[in-house]
């Protein structure tokens, strides 16, 4: 028996554990905060299906999840870690407009290439600084790329509710982006729209990578073992920036197509969140991208649940961020069925 | 040295029933049912190859890992060990094979920890600690200077300091796990006298080896383990090694004797290549490890360099393998200088390199055994980028056939027994260009079937011209193995000695540096 | 300016010297920024119920540490990631928070506590006749001055007792800890729970001397505080350097977005930015010399 055959059962246990642990939790918290408990439970429940609006809205999230879910694999499987995925999709989206905007006439293609290619280069950007920093000087990459999403983030509240806000709404919004860069809406009036696809593709494209090419091969050997790959001639130090880098690319799309396909707009805030979702996705899917589409339903679907429940009863809360520490408090715990339990974990040769 | 007599009243101390232990993450049954009785004031030797389950039988006696069934008895009282402190709270301490010191804490810091000297106020006493480690140093003929930084010491010194501090604890039973590996041999005997005085003072002695030379040289008794069981509990003075050595092994494993082994005379043509040292100098902080080295290795002959670590044989490794870069001088081969100092660039030009640390540098320990072996061999078994699915299987196959290396392909290196880990190394590395191969302690930890393997490719690709160096602290190989060898004091060439000039104490005398002529060779 | 800058630095010097017992037993504790955030939430909950400071300060250390207690169980006991369930403490304050005060008052906003009773200050009215000195030594807070002990009271437990023998040895080496029979796994859960207990302080210092709870009111001062222990070369008297020069800066840069007209929007990012610069230029000047080998040993990229 192979040891992922081994540890299957395990990792399957914790992951159950971390996901009805956040169900309860959610249920706890909407029974004792909500003035209608019994609504805000079946809302919870059901509401994601029951009607074309909150299915669509759901089935968006999934491919916006997927997208940072394989953000935050690719930085993992080097050995590194991407922790300024919140501020990246933040900072891509505004690109994504400001782009766009700036070029109202231009047509479709040409527009939609160049807003999302300058939202994924300026993410990548800021997250391959960090990966910079870190091979040149041994700068914990953990810190420094949460660092700079956090000192960026403000700078962009501040862009979008000041200079570029669109006068004549209440919202603290851009103007919206030219009729012809919006993506296909696929069950209107949700958002859900074509990029959905591409999500998908590009999840399974991952896989391939990872798992069948020469450089996934270097990428995962120096994730599992750094020493290792250099002694065998892979530049490290490549796998350490570039990594870091496609993972902010990831959120960069991950913006872009937030504002290209969902809102239409930059808005105040309105990523938040979704960093913080995508490395939730990539944990429940255990950093690998065909698992990571699964995980970005079954938080999708969390997601939405707990949206339609605080819409439907007036009661609102940050429930997201409650479900996202539950996950990862346990997610990576080795919760083990008693029956599996196993001996200490230390060097097995006698 | 002659073992004083065995006290007249050897009063049993410590008696384990029927011990078994299953390595559950590897499907390993470490010890099968062992029972083993060890008394106060006798030296006891536990033998056996590697995975042969001595350690891990000490592991549970020391509360390090506890046992999967049987018991432990003190005195006719039944115990149960649930961590180390609890085994030494009884009086059983074990010295591990590679005591894990913090290096920049100073050497009473580290051997006041878990039993702190304190003032009345509760704060540490340093002084306190100091005069009893000065004390119980004295007694056993320890030099050590308690205000030392742990990580400045010798790797000789640190089993000195660990015994000590074990001693420092008040031991029953001390258990010493293969204390002599990095030890010359005046350091051995000087251990050993150590030893003697602790079974004198009606302390038990179990000493894990696998060198029956030195099981021979002071044991009482001789515990033999074979493949996780009990072979025999025999006295030293009714037994001989030949007979040790086959419980050890079995019935059917020739014993290769380092000390009768004859070189094979070295092929007649004249050198290919060459890997020439020349001046070469590396720096840690102020203070240089690597002093101007001056060496050339030849093809078809086997350049043995050894020395005692610490004085520049593990710089030595780095530099050939291209880890680091030295701050002087340059390393050239066929008489070019290599342009990067990188392991990409030396694999490149054709050195291969076995590495010392097979754990954290040779091996992905969570990777497969084919992921393992493919790694200096990827680019070819890609197409367009892609990984060739069945090229990458075949060559798995073929090298784990050549080398049989034991279990299936796809089973993550973490299963593997230190023996195939080292298989794995040696076939990956030795499958491409074997223009120049630095082994680094290639057959350190090894049992001697694996050890053989290993010496046998050697001699493979020294008759086949291959430039070979082999860096080793362990003198017998050295001596065994090399057509020349270098001696290594302090960061320099201590003496570079020719098949006829050489002796295993003439080695032991450079090392230690009891001699200075020809250091500029 | 100065007078400001000692009272800004008090909760990240707080924090900074409980994330550095964790760091000493070998551990990251990425979860200060939450625990502060804890333990100014319910450090000013507390103190306004009871109308009295110091057991609010109290209850803040408290949740601090019962917080920090459990990170330490998932970490230990159910062998979690110490990095992702950190995460999860900063991602449960800033879901729990907001339910927490919704539920109770209704708002997820701004919490006004007038009826609190006045932070106290110490030495008020003592001078040198240096002013610079002054402004550092006297008038402060109590808080500030409770910094400045915890700071003597972890350099001599660290430093100069068997406890902190140990947890130094569990960080550094955590098997010469074992093998000497110190529970290792024992000394670093500790080590999150003094951590968890000095952050929870550090965020009631903050909420009780303005006398409100703001969202968000720990402003990133957690990550600050990490940084400042890499910034205090991982010493108690380091860190209370790298905290001070934290402060100065901050207030620093508040003085200066007057007349320089800088969006106080953008302002928010400042101590991010700061905190990221620092670090970089630290590790930057700090491996120049090992970086010629380093450079080389990368060298292929």
């Amino acid at each position: 028996m192979s040891e992922q055959a081994m540890a299957a059962p395990r990792r399957a246990a914790g992951t159950l554990v971390a996901v009805s642990a956040a169900i309860l939790v959610t249920v706890i918290l909407l029974a004792i905060g909500s003035p209608n408990p019994a609504r805000a439970l079946t809302s919870f429940f059901w509401g994601p299906f029951s009607n074309r609006f909150f299915f669509g809205n759901m089935i968006d999230t999934f491919g916006l999840l997927i997208l940072v879910g394989l953000g935050v694999c690719a930085a993992f499987r080097a050995g590194v870690f991407n922790l300024g995925g919140e501020g990246q999709v933040y900072i891509a989206a505004l690109t994504t407009a400001v782009v766009a905007l700036s070029m109202p006439a231009a047509p479709a293609p040409i527009g939609i290439l160049a807003a999302t290619g300058a939202a994924v280069l300026v993410a990548a950007l800021l997250a391959g600084l960090s990966g910079l920093f870190r091979w040149a000087w041994g700068t914990d990459e953990l810190i420094t790329s949460f660092l700079i999403s956090a000192a960026l983030v403000p700078t962009v509240n501040f862009l979008i509710v000041g200079p570029l806000r669109n006068p004549d709404s209440n919202l603290m919004t851009t103007v919206r982006v030219a009729g012809q860069f919006r993506f296909l809406r696929l069950l209107p009036p949700s958002t859900l729209n074509v990029s959905v696809g591409a999500a998908v593709l590009l999840a399974v494209l991952a896989h391939g990578f990872l798992f069948s090419t020469l450089r996934g091969y270097e990428l995962r050997m120096t994730g599992l073992n750094r020493e290792f790959a250099r002694y065998g001639g892979v530049a490290v130090g490549a796998y350490t920036v570039l990594p870091m880098a496609v993972s902010g690319g990831f959120h960069g799309l991950a913006g872009a197509f937030f504002v290209l396909g969902t809102h239409h707009a930059a808005i105040e805030g309105f990523t938040a969140g979704l960093g913080w979702n995508g490395i939730a996705v990539a944990l429940i899917g255990r950093n690998h991208p065909l698992l990571i589409i699964p995980a970005a339903l079954v938080f999708a679907y969390l997601e939405a649940g707990s949206r339609v429940a605080g819409l439907q009863t007036e009661f609102t809360f940050e429930l997201a961020a409650i479900i996202q520490a539950v996950i990862f408090f346990l997610i990576t715990a080795e919760i083990v069925l008693p029956r599996l339990r196993r001996g200490r974990r230390e060097r097995s040769a006698p | 040295m002659e073992p004083t007599p065995e006290p007249v009243l050897a009063r049993m101390i410590v008696r384990m029933n029927n011990v078994s232990t299953w390595f559950a993450e590897n499907q390993v049954l470490a010890n099968d049912s062992v029972s083993l009785s060890i008394r106060s004031g006798e030296v006891h030797a536990l033998v056996g190859e590697n995975g042969a389950g001595k350690s891990t039988l000490m592991h549970v006696l020391s509360g390090y890992r506890p046992p999967t069934s049987g018991g432990i008895e003190i005195d006719g009282a039944a115990v149960r060990f649930t961590a180390p402190s609890d085994a030494i709270a009884n009086g059983v301490v074990m010295v591990h094979q590679h005591p894990p010191f913090v290096p920049f804490f100073r050497v009473w810091e580290n051997l006041a920890l878990g039993t702190e000297w304190t003032t009345p106020i509760g704060t540490l006493d340093r002084t306190a600690a100091a005069a009893a480690i000065r004390r119980t140093a004295e007694k056993y003929g320890i030099a050590v200077d308690p205000d030392a930084r742990m990580g400045r010491l010798a790797a000789s010194r640190l089993h000195f300091v660990a015994v000590l501090g074990a001693l420092l604890r008040a031991p029953r039973l001390l258990i010493l796990d293969e204390p002599t590996a990095p030890c010359t041999e005046p350091e051995v005997d000087k251990l050993f006298a150590a030893l003697r005085m602790l079974a004198a003072d009606g302390i038990a002695v179990v000493l894990i080896t696998h060198k029956l030379k030195e099981v021979m040289q002071i044991a009482d008794r001789v515990t033999v383990m074979r493949a996780g069981a009990l072979v025999a509990t025999v006295d030293r003075r009714e037994t001989t090694a030949a007979e040790i050595a086959s419980m050890m092994l079995g019935e059917d494993c020739q014993i290769t004797d380092l000390d009768r082994r004859i070189l094979p005379s070295p092929p007649a043509a004249t050198p290919r290549s060459t890997l020439e040292l020349r001046d070469v100098t590396v720096h840690a902080g102020d203070l240089p490890v690597l002093d101007r080295i001056n060496l050339t290795a030849t093809s078809g002959t086997i350049l043995g360099v050894t020395g005692i670590r610490e004085n520049g044989l593990e710089f030595l490794e780095e530099v050939l393998s291209g880890t680091i870069a030295p701050d002087a001088g340059t390393i050239l081969l066929n008489g070019i200088p290599v342009a990067r100092y990188t392991p990409r660039h030396f694999r490149r030009i054709g050195i291969s390199y076995i590495p010392t640390d097979r754990i954290l540098r040779g091996s992905s320990m969570d990777s497969s055994v084919a992921e393992n072996l493919i790694l200096l061999h990827r680019k070819g078994l890609q197409r367009g980028g892609l990984l060739r699915r069945k090229a990458v299987e075949q060559f798995a196959e073929k090298l784990k056939r050549r080398y049989d290396i034991a279990g299936p392909l796809h089973q993550p290196m973490r299963r593997l027994s230190g023996g195939n880990i080292q298989k794995v190394i040696l076939s990956r590395e030795l499958s491409g260009r074997r223009l120049v191969v630095v082994f680094s302690e290639p057959s350190w930890g090894l049992d001697i079937r694996s050890r053989n393997r290993v010496y046998e490719e050697m001699d493979a690709l020294r008759s086949e011209g291959a430039v070979v160096i082999l860096i080793s602290a362990d003198i017998d190989e050295v001596l065994s193995m090399s057509d020349r060898i270098a001696v290594m004091f302090r960061g320099r060439v201590a003496a570079l000695l020719e098949a006829d000039e050489r002796t295993r104490e003439r080695i032991g005398e450079l090392m230690l540096g009891v001699e200075r002529e020809g250091a500029d060779v | 300016m100065m007078f400001n800058g000692v009272e800004i630095m008090t909760p990240i010097l707080l924090a900074a010297l409980g994330g550095l017992f964790a760091e000493m037993a070998g551990v990251l504790n990425i979860a200060l920024e939450g625990l502060i955030l804890i333990g100014a939430f319910t450090g000013i909950l507390v103190a306004a119920a009871t109308g009295n400071l110091a057991v609010g300060m109290l209850a803040a250390a408290v949740a601090g540490g019962v917080l920090a207690g459990l990170l330490a169980w998932v970490t230990s006991r159910l062998k979690a990631n110490i990095f992702i369930a950190g995460l999860a403490v900063n991602l449960l304050a800033a879901g729990m928070i907001p339910f927490l005060s919704t539920w109770m008052f209704g708002t997820k906003g701004v919490l006004r506590f007038p009826d609190l009773p006045r932070m106290p200050r110490l030495l008020v009215g003592v001078h040198t006749g240096l002013p610079l000195l002054d402004d550092l030594l006297f008038g402060h807070s109590v808080t500030v001055y409770l910094a400045w002990l915890t700071a003597v009271i972890a350099a001599v437990l660290l430093y100069r007792t068997p406890f902190g023998l140990r947890l130094r040895a569990t960080g550094a080496r955590a098997e010469s800890a074992v093998v000497s029979g110190v529970n290792a796994v024992r000394y670093r859960s500790i080590a999150i729970v003094v951590s968890g207990v000095a952050a929870g302080l550090a965020g009631s210092t903050i909420s009780l001397r303005l006398g409100v709870y703001l969202p968000n009111i720990s402003a990133g001062r957690g990550w600050i505080a990490l940084v400042a222990i890499y910034l205090g070369y991982r010493t108690p008297m380091g860190i209370v350097i790298a905290a001070l020069l934290f402060g100065l800066t901050d207030s620093l840069a508040g003085a200066a977005q007057g007349f320089m007209n800088i969006p106080g929007t953008i302002l928010l990012g400042l101590p991010y930015a700061i905190t990221v610069v620092a670090m970089i230029l630290y590790s930057a000047i700090r491996s120049t010399k090992p970086r010629r080998r380093r450079r080389r040993i990368d060298a292929h990229f």
